[in-house]
């Protein structure tokens, strides 16, 4: 009986640590920088970037700029913020929201016109009209 | 926990099973850890797992068994605090290897992390004023049904 009680202990105490775990989104800033449809920026050309947060959550950004690449758009309106690799910008914030791989087990995909881009925003050219997303992304 | 952004409790219940079961407390730590793997998928963010609650568990261990349960009140929230601010530390080490950062990387990691590490104590700091509560229950269960 005692060791059945113990084994049931284990997995109790087992559960408990992944309810434990599974913590709630991480922001910079304790909330999103945006909850609203926002338009930013100043520029001749203008596109549109649906940031989807963990839970599905969509805010899109109208953005009007002159920047040469999605990346350079995002960065001067302060919507991304990561780390310089050799491979381009590793985004782990978008709007406040952080998913860094090796904390969140999260990352930030990137599509263009609905689809998975094969570069990174620093890296893609911004074309006028053009639309995009961000796509909280767990795995 | 999602209602709850920033903030989770693996800190207050590893102390406190810690507390309680002492060294047997590292049993469902570890069963947790490689679970965790299996579901979550064995990739570089697993790796550092295999230390960093063994930390808090040995800071734990070491402290007075019979300490006074006002310092107990202060100490508690405070080392799970600090485990929270220094989890980015902590990490680093293996994030390093793994990506082959030099120590100037290494630090610029830390630092670019150190405001999650900031949220994660506050988080962690006010899960840790349960940790003195929830362990006296768990003390008084584990009399109670393995004596």
């Amino acid at each position: 009986m005692k060791k059945t009680i113990r084994i049931f202990l284990v997995l109790i105490c087992v559960a408990a640590l992944f309810v434990g775990c599974n913590k709630g989104p991480v922001y910079v800033d304790g909330t999103a920088r945006y909850t609203e449809d926002t338009t930013l920026g100043n520029g001749s050309k203008t596109i549109t970037v649906t940031v989807k947060d963990n839970e599905g959550k969509a805010v899109v950004f109208t953005i009007r700029t002159d920047a040469k690449t999605v990346g350079d758009a995002l960065i001067e309106n302060e919507l991304i913020a990561g780390d310089e690799g050799a491979y381009g910008m590793y985004i782990k914030v978008v709007n406040g929201l952080r998913a860094d791989y090796d904390k969140d087990h999260a990352y930030w995909g990137f599509n263009v016109d609905g689809e998975a881009s094969m570069t990174g925003v620093d890296m893609t050219d911004l074309v006028d009209g053009g639309v995009y997303e961000l796509v909280y992304t767990i795995g | 926990m999602e209602v709850l952004p920033n903030i989770h409790i693996l800190g207050l219940l590893i102390m406190v099973y810690t507390i309680v079961f002492r060294a047997k407390a590292l049993i469902p730590i570890y069963v947790w850890i490689f679970m965790n793997g299996l579901f979550a998928g064995f990739a570089t963010w697993w790796i550092p797992y295999l230390y960093v609650w063994s930390v808090l568990w040995g800071i734990t261990m070491l402290l007075p068994k019979k300490m006074p349960r006002k310092v107990a009140a202060v100490v508690y929230p405070l080392l799970c605090c600090l485990h929270g601010l220094f989890f980015g530390v902590l990490y680093a080490p293996a994030e390093a290897l793994l990506h082959g950062l030099d120590f100037r990387g290494m630090m610029a990691w830390i630092a670019s992390g150190f405001v999650f590490d900031v949220t994660h104590a506050i988080g962690n700091f006010a899960a840790g004023l349960l940790i003195l509560p929830m362990s006296d229950l768990l003390l008084k269960l584990k009399t109670i049904y393995l004596k």
